[in-house]
């Protein structure tokens, strides 16, 4: 099985590079891919709780992340070092494993594909 | 061996936090600017090239870019070919 890793960069809203690296992520897996999904610096604010979309129009991005079990992505990884530096309270709903800097170099050198997209 | 694309300042300095010793790291675009900082890092030259018609388009194939290796289109395809997983860096 191929394995891949998304990994997200960029905070919610403001563009829509989490939303589309998410929605990428579930068509992988629905394709039977092994998938897991990396936020790191700024994209760790996408886990941040109490999030309200609707507030700006937008989809609330938790939601999102909330349905990915469905899509059998259950591999959620954080940079720890953006959750200290940040400050990101990681919503409850979420199981997202922090890992620091040399866990994510094996993250990367273990996967068959990185996909980091546009910005 | 993974192969990471570069292709800014920004970009490099989120690369070289993740990326193994013995990955190969290619410059390219405004990435070019960077190779100083490449060194700086720790890459090993012998890990690190610039794409050569970006550098030069920027003006930096010069003296403290010599000892670097310097690749054409066709290399940078051969090196998508040996390397996995590719992986870009383009903030």
């Amino acid at each position: 099985m191929k394995r891949y890793l998304f990994i997200i960069s960029r905070s919610p809203y403001a563009s829509s590079h989490a939303l589309e690296q998410l929605e990428a992520a579930m068509v992988a897996a629905v394709f039977e891919a092994s998938v897991a999904v990396l936020f790191r610096d700024e994209g760790a604010w996408n886990l941040q709780q109490d999030q309200t979309g609707g507030s700006i129009g937008q989809k609330t991005l938790t939601k999102v992340l909330d349905a990915l079990p469905a899509y059998e992505v259950e591999e959620l990884y954080v940079c720890a070092d953006a959750l200290g530096t940040l400050g990101v309270q990681i919503d409850p709903s979420l199981t997202v494993k922090p890992i620091n800097l040399t866990e994510q170099q094996s993250l990367i050198s273990t996967s068959d594909a990185v996909i980091t997209a546009q910005p | 061996m993974s192969l990471h694309l570069v292709f800014s300042r920004a970009g490099l300095k989120a690369c070289c936090k993740r990326q193994q010793a013995g990955d190969k790291l290619v410059l390219l675009g405004n990435g070019v600017y960077a190779y100083t900082e490449a060194l700086d890092a720790g890459i090993q030259p012998a890990d690190l090239c610039l794409l050569a018609p970006d550098a030069e388009a920027r003006g930096i194939s010069g003296q403290g870019t010599l000892g670097l290796a310097h690749i054409d289109y066709p290399t940078l395809v051969e090196l998508t070919q040996e390397c996995s997983p590719i992986v870009s860096w383009n903030e």
